[in-house]
């Protein structure tokens, strides 16, 4: 059976998500929140709000997890942990109410707490994918002659890039959702619409955000990688069964 | 040769080794044996400087191995462990290609080494676009064993390569793997825990205990020393080496069956003798390995 290519599912996604924003606008073009923008403006808006948070908080997971593979096990690790879980348990909301003072309003104060939002789960995947790989196979790299950093890139990286990769698509899909927050100060994106229709009452401005909204999460969540890689012999028996 | 001086190695108050040494004996296999904790594995990881010891040190030809790059010594090295042992993101192919892809061999040599290679462990050809998910024990062993093999290293570490094996497959491939040998010659170091492996492949016996070498000789010769070693090897050790005898085989081999297969036979029929497929009656004389050894 000949199967359906990588692209075609995000392609798919991101085609619906398209039409879906040209088509809410052409029947509620005259947007009743301020400032009046229209809807594709708010779609890149918002992409460019996912994707900013997603690298501030990779920038910092990544830092972590460097920090955590120097240290080694023992009490930095158990720290340094527990500050990535200490990120996430902060109530975004809160988190954006504190910033105010510190980053005014607009797109900073957004972006810097879905970033902070973002941390640790993007810190527990890269954790979580490089502690996957069985320490039998390190050992067996390093005896056959691979160097730390041919064993890193050829080795640890494509083993531990199933855990990592999913941890990425949840990441993307939680920012999606949470980044329409932003509209509570200031900032644009699909929260505009979801926000101007609570407060005047009416569903169909809410579902004006929301709708793009989710299918800009459900195409981040068909991003797939590789069929062949290491995840492959899961999908080939759960196939099989 | 291989020769380590006065080697030692502590973890934190635990002794893995006591001023170990001795000499693995170029183009022979060299059996590390001695029960879990007794340092074998931890002596077989110094030699390819997976493990750095605390005093001592090991030799190839004379050179010290901390003189080289940990990496380019370890290329040279071939190293087999359990079947768990294989890249699970690599192709058959690409595991058997590791080593002489890391020493940069150019593609068409790669190639051909592969394809020659997956012929001498005994593996068809439609198995090298295989992952090692799909794989059997056996055959994923196989292919360890072709990938130690692969830039044709003079030196094999073996780490407990048939461990993981159901017991037809293990004796299956102990067979290939005394074949190969017979043809390659390679100084081979083999930690197992289980004698009777050890005195099926090995010419050479290390014995460890408590990180302290007790015995190294070939395994006739080690019986009737007393003591711990005696222990160690346990009563029926003189039953277990008439497996390392072949009285049908015309010249020393593994050809054939031992002497033990046959006694065990006699024993079956109650006679002192038995008729062998080819016709050959076999006595109980017969099964005594005569040459000193």
């Amino acid at each position: 059976m000949k199967r359906a290519p990588l692209w075609l599912a995000p392609v798919l996604w991101l085609a619906g998500f398209v039409l879906l924003v040209l088509y809410l606008d052409s029947f509620l073009a005259t947007g009743l929140f301020q400032p009046r923008r229209r809807l594709p403006q708010l779609a890149w808006e918002h992409l460019q709000l996912t994707l900013g948070a997603f690298v501030f908080g990779a920038i910092p997971a990544l830092g972590l997890f460097l920090l955590q593979r120097r240290a080694g096990p023992g009490f930095l690790k158990g720290f340094l942990h527990r500050v990535s879980i200490f990120t996430e348990t902060v109530p975004t909301v809160a988190l954006l109410a504190l910033l105010i003072p510190l980053a005014g309003y607009g797109n900073l104060p957004i972006l810097l707490a879905l970033g902070i939002y973002g941390i640790f789960p993007l810190y527990t995947a890269l954790d979580g994918g490089f502690r996957s790989i069985p320490r039998q196979i390190l050992e067996n790299a390093s005896g056959l002659g691979f160097n730390p950093r041919q064993r890193l890139w050829k080795i640890e990286l494509p083993l531990a890039l199933p855990v990592l990769w999913a941890g990425v698509r949840t990441t993307l899909v939680n920012l999606t959702a949470a980044a329409t927050l932003g509209a509570t100060v200031g900032a644009g994106g699909f929260g505009a619409p979801i926000i101007a229709g609570i407060r005047s009452s009416d569903p169909l401005l809410i579902l004006q955000g929301a709708l793009p909204s989710a299918f800009l999460a459900l195409a981040f969540d068909s991003l797939s990688y590789s069929r062949t890689g290491p995840d492959a012999p899961v999908r080939a028996r759960r196939l099989r069964s | 040769m291989i020769e380590v001086l006065g080697v030692s190695k502590n973890y934190g108050a635990q002794k893995a080794l006591d001023n170990v040494s001795l000499r693995f004996p170029a183009g022979r296999v060299t059996i590390l044996a001695g029960p879990s904790g007794s340092g074998k594995s931890t002596l077989l990881k110094i030699l390819n400087r997976l493990v750095e010891p605390d005093s001592g040190r090991v030799t190839i030809d004379g050179v010290d191995i901390r003189s080289q790059v940990p990496e380019e010594l370890r290329r040279s090295l071939g190293w087999v462990i359990q079947s768990t042992g294989l890249f699970p993101h690599f192709t058959v192919a690409e595991n058997i290609a590791t080593v002489p892809r890391l020493l940069k061999w150019p593609a068409p040599r790669v190639d051909a080494r592969v394809a020659q290679l997956v012929d001498l462990v005994r593996l068809p050809r439609s198995f090298l676009t295989k992952y090692p998910h799909e794989l059997s024990g056996g055959e994923a062993q196989r292919v360890g064993v072709a990938r130690a093999l692969g830039a044709d290293p003079p030196v094999l570490l073996m780490d407990e390569p048939f461990g993981s094996l159901d017991p037809q497959t293990r004796l299956a491939l102990q067979d290939e793997f005394l074949n190969l040998q017979a043809q390659l010659k390679k100084t081979v170091i083999l930690v197992t825990h289980e004698l009777d492996e050890a005195l099926k492949l090995g010419d050479f016996l290390a014995l460890l205990d408590q990180g302290s070498l007790l015995a190294f000789d070939t395994p006739e010769r080690l019986q009737g020393r007393g003591g711990r070693i005696e222990t160690f090897l346990g009563r029926e050790y003189e039953l277990k080496l008439l497996s390392r005898h072949h009285p049908l085989s015309p010249t020393p081999g593994n050809e054939g069956p031992s002497s033990r297969d046959l006694l065990v036979e006699m024993i079956a029929g109650g006679q002192p003798s038995v008729l062998t497929a080819a016709g050959r009656t076999v006595t109980f004389a017969d099964l005594i390995p005569k040459a000193p050894q």
